[in-house]
């Protein structure tokens, strides 16, 4: 079996719209469990979520493979749109009507479907990590934390520490989307 | 039809469309005007302090109402072993619902401005700019708009807030700062939007320190060196450990412990420096455990927590809000807290506290 396409490939312009797609569907389901503990709304979820590809859309030329996984760049997209819509009161969509995406009404059937993507659980996915894997994701991808502190805290070197949060990131993809 | 696979058709159709990128971030602009009264308010010197003051604007409670939801500001001690500081979250609800929330921890100790957010005004929604800062930051500015501070039971002692609400269309200008640089061929001016400033109460400004830059392998100048250790290692034999003796039901997770512990200059009273922390998972819920020692004279009695009461039954417990990282159960023991924080129950927090021991945290400073 050959290795998927990396996802700087797929972001960068060789990748094209099919590119993007693959890494939508890649990513998407990592995105609403993200975004799923911050809200219990089907539709602030779809909304985060679509805010956050919209933006990934318009910026992929800047998502650098050097400062980690791409799931963690969207990770961070998403904190700041959840930061925004927590100021704001609600979600932002300068970036999907930019993109001329239309608003995605969800009746029962859809809001059941988006409830059934969010139980998709976060924190069960992350305590199936290896302990050294699961505080390094937690450290750095949800709390922000440089790779620097890290290291010092942990008393490893910084490209341990790089390491660990990339297998545990393709880790919890795989666990959220359901693969082995 | 599944809305994800909606939401991926149209950002398929939409990167076909090949827009992506097509145009600039949105940004500040400065208008000939706005750079022209910079110039003056700089060139005016103390006087634009006074001015500053003069059309300062009262802040806004730390919770109330923005547009339908309510928003609600909290700070609760960082518990990372190593670090001193705290927790700055915003919390959104709408009918009573949680809609969600943001937050950050850490910063530079003596900063007079320990967290803050400043967004860009909304044409018909109303957003919030907030700033937390130490006593002796007078006044916030947010762009052009000055809102003075205020203290809060809600805050630790020793600390105030900003809020401004801005009402949709009528937000702070972004102001603006002449830079001059020299260079060879003479000088360069050029101007920037400002960012959220301390102002003393004179209205002067207080300069914040550019965060240090960290290379690989150091660490920030407060952080205090700890030990890490997992399961199904023991704790280390050091004085801050936290040990359980296997209640059935919280489980460790990771810990960190402090092999010494250093007074940290110019922090105020109630500032903490955590010297110890453990994760623990209790069905999925996970608590943080940590000990807590006075910042600027570890040993010293450390002080109360923002809003803290006794827990009924529990004497010497107290209990405490800790917004977004949930409640906050801590009781005292020689010259420290020790504390647990999560979003479980009451009766969880209690006793995970009643469970955890601690070698002898005082003879970390002896």
């Amino acid at each position: 079996m050959s290795d998927p396409m990396p996802d700087r490939d797929l972001l960068g312009s060789d990748g094209g719209a099919a590119g993007f797609r693959i890494f939508y569907e890649r990513h998407v389901h990592a995105v609403v469990a993200y975004v799923a503990r911050r809200t219990d709304r089907p539709d602030l979820a779809l909304d985060l979520a679509a805010e956050t590809f919209a933006r990934a859309l318009e910026h992929r030329g800047q998502y650098d493979p050097s400062r980690g996984p791409a799931i963690a760049w969207l990770f961070g997209i998403a904190r700041n749109e959840i930061a925004g819509a927590a100021r704001r009161g609600r979600v932002a969509d300068e970036y999907r009507r930019r993109l001329g995406l239309s608003a995605i009404e969800l009746d029962d059937a859809a809001a059941e479907a988006m409830e059934r993507h969010m139980r998709l659980d976060l924190e069960e996915a992350l305590a199936a990590l290896p302990a050294e894997q699961r505080e390094a994701v937690i450290r750095r991808v949800l709390a922000e934390e440089p790779y620097a502190v890290i290291a010092a805290r942990v008393g490893c070197s910084e490209q341990v520490i790089r390491k660990r949060v990339s297998r545990g990131l393709a880790s919890l993809r795989q666990s959220l989307q359901g693969g082995e | 039809m599944d809305p994800l696979q909606t939401l991926g058709d149209q950002l398929f159709e939409a990167a076909l469309r090949n827009r992506a990128a097509a145009r600039p971030r949105r940004r500040w602009r400065g208008s000939r005007p706005l750079v022209a009264l910079a110039a003056v308010l700089l060139l005016a010197g103390g006087a634009a302090g006074a001015a500053a003051l003069l059309n300062s604007r009262p802040s806004a409670p730390l919770f109330g109402a923005l547009g339908p939801s309510r928003y609600e500001i909290d700070m609760s001690p960082y518990l990372n072993a190593g670090e001193t500081g705290w927790c700055v979250g915003v919390i959104s609800t709408e009918q009573g619902r949680f809609r969600g929330w943001s937050e950050g921890c850490g910063g530079a100790p003596g900063a007079p401005i320990i967290a803050e957010s400043f967004s860009a005004p909304e044409a018909h929604h109303a957003t919030l700019n907030w700033a937390i800062t130490t006593a002796a930051v007078g006044a916030v500015r947010f762009g052009d708009h000055v809102v003075r501070t205020r203290s809060e039971a809600r805050l630790p002692k020793g600390f105030r807030a900003a809020v401004e609400i801005v009402a949709p269309g009528h937000g702070p200008g972004p102001g603006l700062v002449r830079e001059v640089t020299r260079t060879r061929g003479g000088v360069e001016v050029r101007t920037r939007p400002r960012p959220v400033e301390a102002l003393n109460a004179r209205g002067q400004l207080i300069h914040q320190r550019t965060p240090e830059k960290l290379t690989p392998g150091s660490a920030p100048w407060w952080f205090q060196k700890t030990v890490y250790w997992a399961p199904p290692q023991p704790p280390p034999q050091l004085p801050c450990s936290i040990h359980t003796s296997g209640l059935p039901g919280p489980e460790p997770q990771w810990g960190n412990v402090a092999t010494a512990v250093r007074a940290i200059p110019g922090v105020p009273d109630s500032a903490f420096i955590s010297c110890a922390d453990t994760e623990f998972y209790w069905s999925h819920t996970p608590l943080e455990a940590a000990v807590l020692l006075d910042a600027a004279r570890p040993g010293s009695e450390p002080a109360a927590f923002p809003q803290m009461n006794p827990v009924a039954g529990q004497p010497g417990v107290f209990d405490a809000p800790g917004g977004v990282q949930g409640h906050l159960t801590g009781r005292r023991m020689n010259g420290a807290w020790l504390v647990v924080q999560g979003a479980g129950s009451l009766a969880q927090r209690l006793a995970l506290l009643h469970e955890i021991t601690v070698l002898s945290p005082a003879s970390l400073w002896r």
